[in-house]
């Protein structure tokens, strides 16, 4: 046989010496084999970031301090504009608040405390968040032994009075609102080694979901850097002439105070102090942020004071309380006005009564899909399948249609028809067919939804819903608010913003101008929960067509915002401010409920005094009117009237400024002379939308490496196996 | 059996690594592609009458490739570290994947709105993490013209609380990319936020 030399080997003496080595040999192999694919492995893993991490060491070089910076800053971080920029470091504030929470309004007062360590006296500016519905109205600040108080002013007419108080060498302080939600305090002239108490008092409406009260308090922290910068002195940026160029101020502040500083000497420190008057027996207290302390007071049940279990916390993440009333003690109303002058403003709450699930408004619901090449990918899939979802959710009352509309439009039906099997049936093989691809022209499909007729059948009461599945992509919000404004208020608009790039901006106006709601799906695989939380919410709707009305005789004017109010769905409160003449005693709302037109007196007999609700009234005022330059409102106008309306109430809003300065008698003909100025000004400098825009986050990961890993490791796991299972 | 079981573990690792290394290379492939049309989209536009406008972009843009949804729109550079994107059209993740993309409705350069960008942190915009505060920022529009930026604010912010706010009326550019950069996974719910003032 030609294999018997092999078989004879083969069957050779297993314990052999030669074996032995053989054996030996083999597994040093696997040993090195191993060893050389971890290597590869801990060098792909380490040595790439570390790599990186040199070359931005390198690019730091330059700097005074490392880069250890890049962590996340606690607190709102100060600085002040030495001379000496390797003495600039970072200092901590250390911020008390004293939150007073009476039914729902809540009264905060925020004291940040800092000291001047330097010998020498200098300017300061740091940047600190406040909630972003605040209506920030006092500002006091003490400066060594001085006190000042602040006075809302024109943003630039303020600027211009902070700079030249400063070069006199007065104390001042300029609070500015960067963001809504971000503001900056400039202060100018801190004595050398003394102590500074900024003390700012803002009302913000208590927020009310899913049955739960809830305060929120930016703690000025989390992960957040600081813009390293100052407003330049007068006296460097302009040494000559009296006249400051607002124009130069923002972008010489980059040349005056060049390098960053990143050396962080100790963390901002917060306490807070809560006194929770809720009117009505709590139920539960709870933070999801912080420990806290809650100590009852009375018997009642329903005041408490709260602290931070930690009396001196590190202010590294937002403070938040959430508290829930007695089911049988929620109130149906409740209102808290405040006498100014001869004018009341009340905040009035309405709580709808829960309806029965018995009795559900009939729709005309029109489903608008956007298939354009935006939103190919799982965001089609989920729209898709939110839409499937959408449909199985309504009932045999409903009528529906959908459209789907890239470059083009395609209806699925003419008019709306009945929810019956054949049609659903049809609808099901429409919504498969769909394929995402082309431009996206939303102007057709909306107005065709608007317009669009009902079905024989569907009775005349019947809503009609819009829900409006797009990812936003467009560039024509302006017109298509307009066309939202313009249209008839017989429909509801509901956005549901989806893919990886939704325009949130766009979401949020649409849903009000609309007076519908929006979802916001931020992770691809929301869309499924939270579409069907937006069925569920919008097949249960309580109140539509809400008209408030007042006694005439007596209230000739009342003054009420928002000016549109949305429909009351399930758990949903309705909350207005209104300005009249007389104390608001009793009203009438009426709007229409499932079948039958709806119509409630309500009486004010427990009207609680609240300071501030004129601050709110005048936050609300401020927040519809910057919505005016949506439905294209002249600009100028409404920036004047903002303006108008900060000024009086002295709240703070994207066109004015708080300022303090030392002696405020000398403001009044600087002043009257920024204005002239500043009219002249206008001419060529129009106002914008100061709104805060939204803008989505893409998912911005390719995840590579985590694959490359994986796969790696798989390949190094096959010898292993093979090395261990054929031992 | 063990062997086909080995075989199977390597063949799968290999393909998955092949895959992974797809990604960047995709990315970097694509680029050439965008660099070139780039080029030819701002000769077209230079061609062009100087009262056709901006809006009119999409007319003379050349795609990288025939049947690519985006064009580029822009061309951002960091001098200090030798950087160079050309900026696509969306920011959708089909042309994240091949290079940074303004995100709709900032994706127009203006005087008085912001431009916001966003790009995978582990391709186009890894640099991002070297960038520091006062850097600046050119960005160069198919007409040539160049718009420079100073960083001001480099933030961390939490993508799943909701979208990320932008004043209106102030014409920054804004830089997006996931945060932690070397961390390893792709779904993270933190963002890092570039914000530059135009100087």
């Amino acid at each position: 046989m030609f294999s018997s030399n092999k078989n004879l080997r083969l069957i050779d003496y297993q314990d052999s010496y030669f074996y032995q080595q053989k054996r030996k040999k083999r597994r040093q192999k696997w040993l090195k084999v191993t060893a050389l694919l971890t290597l590869i492995i801990i060098l792909v893993v380490i040595i790439v970031p570390l790599a990186q991490s040199q070359t931005l060491a390198s690019a730091h070089k330059e700097q005074p301090t490392s880069s250890q910076g890049n962590g996340l800053i606690n607190g709102p971080q100060l600085q002040f504009n030495h001379p000496d920029k390797s003495q600039r470091v970072a200092l901590p504030i250390d911020i008390t608040a004293n939150i007073e929470i009476n039914g729902l309004v809540a009264h905060t007062q925020i004291k940040q405390v800092f000291i001047n360590p330097y010998d020498l006296e200098l300017e300061a500016k740091y940047q600190f968040p406040l909630p972003e519905d605040a209506a920030v109205k006092h500002l006091h600040v003490k400066v060594a032994d001085k006190e000042i108080v602040g006075k809302i002013m024109e943003k630039k007419a303020a600027k211009a009075v902070y700079q030249r108080a400063k070069r006199q060498g007065k104390k001042a302080s300029l609070v500015q609102q960067q963001r809504a939600n971000l503001f900056t305090n400039n202060i100018a002239n801190i004595p050398a080694q003394s102590r500074v108490v900024v003390t700012l008092t803002f009302i913000t409406p208590v927020n009310f979901f899913n049955d739960e009260l809830n305060l929120n308090l930016p703690l000025a922290t989390t992960s957040r850097y600081q813009p390293e910068q100052y407003q330049p002195s007068p006296a460097e940026s302009d040494n000559n002439s009296i006249n400051i160029n607002f124009n130069d101020i923002d972008e010489d502040n980059h040349t005056v105070f060049n390098p960053t500083v990143r050396k962080v000497l100790a963390k901002s420190q917060a306490s807070i102090n809560i006194e929770l008057n809720a009117g009505v027996a709590v139920k539960t207290i709870r933070s999801s942020s912080h420990n806290i302390n809650v100590q009852a007071l009375g018997s009642q049940q329903s005041s408490y004071l709260i602290s931070l279990a930690k009396a001196k916390s590190i202010a590294n993440r937002n403070f938040n309380l959430t508290w829930q009333l007695e089911p049988s003690q929620q109130p149906q109303v409740s209102s808290f006005t405040e006498q100014v002058a001869d004018e009341y403003f009340t905040l009035l709450t309405f709580f709808p009564p829960t309806t029965d699930n018995a009795t559900i408004l009939t729709r005309d619901v029109i489903f608008i899909i956007d298939t354009s090449g935006s939103m190919q990918g799982s965001s089609m899939e989920q729209a898709k399948s939110s839409l499937q979802h959408a449909l199985s959710l309504l009932n045999s009352k409903d009528s529906f249609n959908i459209i789907a509309f890239n470059g083009s439009v395609e209806l699925l039906f003419a008019n709306t028809k009945m929810l019956t099997e054949y049609n659903i049936n049809k609808a099901k093989r429409f919504i498969n067919s769909l394929q995402a691809n082309g431009g996206t022209e939303m102007y057709r499909p909306l107005s065709q939804a608007l317009v669009m007729p009902k079905s024989d059948q569907q009775s005349s009461q019947a809503i009609r819903q819009v829900v409006f599945i797009t990812d936003g992509a467009v560039a024509n919000e302006f017109e298509l608010m307009q066309l939202l404004e313009g249209a008839q208020n017989n429909f509801r608009l509901f956005t549901v913003g989806i893919g990886a790039a939704p325009n949130g901006y766009f979401m949020k106006k649409a849903a009000q101008f609309g007076r519908g709601s929006y979802v916001f799906i931020q992770n691809n695989h929301d869309v499924q929960t939270n579409m069907s939380a937006l069925m569920d919410k919008i097949s249960k709707p309580a109140v539509s067509n809400i008209n408030l009305m007042f006694d005439n005789q007596i209230h000739q004017k009342v003054d009420i915002y928002p000016k549109k109010i949305t429909d009351l769905y399930m758990g949903e409160p309705m909350q207005v401010a209104i300005k009249s003449k007389f104390p608001i005693t009793s009203l009438q709302l009426s709007g229409d409920t499932a079948d039958l037109p709806w119509y409630q007196q309500i009486i004010i007999d427990d009207s609680q005094a609240a300071q501030g609700v004129s601050s709110l009234w005048a936050r609300n005022k401020i927040e519809d009117l910057l919505d005016g330059l949506v439905v294209g409102n002249d600009k100028e106008q409404v920036k004047q009237e903002v303006i108008t309306t900060s000024i009086a109430h002295q709240i703070i809003s994207p066109y004015t400024s708080f300022i303090a300065i030392e002696k405020p008698k000398e403001l009044s003909p600087l002043t009257a002379e920024q204005q002239t100025k500043k009219f002249t000004s206008q001419k060529n400098m129009l106002a914008k939308a100061h709104e805060s825009l939204m803008v989505a986050m893409p998912k911005t990961a390719l995840g590579w490496h985590q694959q490359l890993i994986i796969g790696l490791l798989l390949m190094l796991f096959a010898p292993l196996v093979l090395r261990i299972w054929s031992k | 059996m063990i062997n086909i079981v080995a075989k199977i573990l390597l063949l799968v690792g290999s393909l998955l690594s092949i895959h992974a290394s797809w990604l960047p290379a995709k990315g970097w492939l694509s680029q050439q592609l965008i660099q070139y049309s780039w080029q030819q989209s701002m000769a077209n536009y230079q061609q062009q009458t100087p009262q056709q406008s901006a809006h009119q972009l999409r007319t003379f843009a050349v795609k990288p490739w025939p049947w690519a949804d985006t064009f580029p729109i822009g061309e951002l550079s960091i001098k200090r570290l030798h950087k160079k994107v050309v900026i696509l059209n969306g920011g959708d993740p089909t042309t994240l994947a091949f290079s940074a993309g303004a995100v709709a409705p900032f994706n127009k350069i203006h005087a008085t709105k912001p431009f916001v960008i966003a790009g995978h942190r582990d391709s186009h915009f890894a640099f991002l993490e070297n960038i520091i505060m006062k850097d600046v920022i050119s960005m160069t529009d198919p007409s040539g013209i160049n718009q420079l930026y100073q960083v001001e604010a480099i933030e961390i912010v939490d993508a799943s609380k909701g979208p990320l706010p932008v004043l209106a009326d102030n014409s920054n550019l804004i830089l997006i990319t996931c945060y932690p950069f070397n961390s390893i996974g792709s779904d993270t719910n933190e963002r890092y936020v570039i914000t530059a003032k135009r100087l």
